[in-house]
């Protein structure tokens, strides 16, 4: 039994239409990811979460920046940046593992 | 009325997402028995995450559902929680087994990843749109099933 195409079929199918509908993705790309970790090795899956981190980190900085400009400037709603495709690749996500040294600011806490 | 319909249906999709994080993969050729695997994984979960809180903040914030001070509340939290798993996957990644000599270490990283996420989780309920709520409550869960796991795994090794 597929478990995954169980739920991506049954995802539109859920009460509530468009709210469902759009949040679908989101969910659905985080299921497709963690069912994607059987076919990978652990380096793999390492490479992949460090990638990931360092997305996020460069996402949330420039989200960051945007509010913080937002407040000296008065702007109303929040517009801004929804660009998250971007760098995604983060140039060779398998073994290329020094990319997550990136998050170097983080790694302060571990002794 | 509308959204008496829309609360049970965003309820079961947390449920089927939460299933999927505890089913998380399965079989395959790489064996889950290797604890230094299943923290990957749990990481790797944690990161995709908190990747799609930040999307869904952002499309909230565009539509207009999250305010300024809320959007900004939540990206300090979620680059809070980013960190601390950034400094948790660092020490995983460093490790070639894990087993009882760094226990304790990474006990001390998941306490920081685990209070991290408290917070953010603790936040959530405060939002006033209700559709920002239930949407990031929602992948929030996933988040949370990824630490379960790593608090089962810490009892374990």
């Amino acid at each position: 039994m597929n478990w995954l195409q169980i739920l991506t079929t049954l995802l539109p199918l859920v009460p509530g239409g468009n709210e469902a509908s759009v949040l679908a993705p989101v969910v659905l790309e985080l299921i497709q990811r963690i069912k994607s970790q059987s076919n990978m090795t652990t380096e793999q899956i390492l490479a992949r979460a460090g990638v990931t981190l360092d997305e996020n980190k460069r996402m949330l900085l420039e989200d960051l920046e945007r509010l913080q400009s937002q407040s000296s400037t008065g702007g109303s709603s929040a517009g801004g940046g929804s660009g998250s495709g971007g760098a995604t690749g983060g140039g060779g996500s398998t073994t290329g593992g020094p990319s997550s040294g990136g998050g170097s600011s983080t790694g302060g806490g571990n002794n | 009325m509308r959204r008496r319909i829309i609360a049970p249906g965003l309820m079961l999709v947390l449920v089927l997402t939460s299933l999927a994080f505890q089913c998380g993969g399965g079989g395959g050729n790489n064996s889950n028995s290797d604890p230094k695997r299943r923290y990957v994984k749990a990481l790797d979960d944690m990161a995709g995450g908190i990747n799609a809180m930040i999307k869904a903040k952002r499309q909230l914030a565009q539509s207009g559902r999250l305010s300024r001070d809320e959007e900004l509340r939540l990206t300090n939290q979620l680059l809070t929680a980013n960190n601390a798993v950034t400094a948790a996957f660092n020490m995983v990644k460093s490790l070639t087994t894990v087993d009882a000599t760094n226990k304790q270490q990474l006990v001390q990283l998941f306490a920081a990843v685990t209070t991290a996420i408290n917070d953010l989780g603790t936040s959530l309920p405060t939002f006033g749109n209700a559709e920002a709520k239930e949407r990031l409550q929602k992948i929030f869960a996933g988040v949370t099933a990824a630490l379960a796991i790593i608090n089962t795994l810490q009892n374990q090794t």
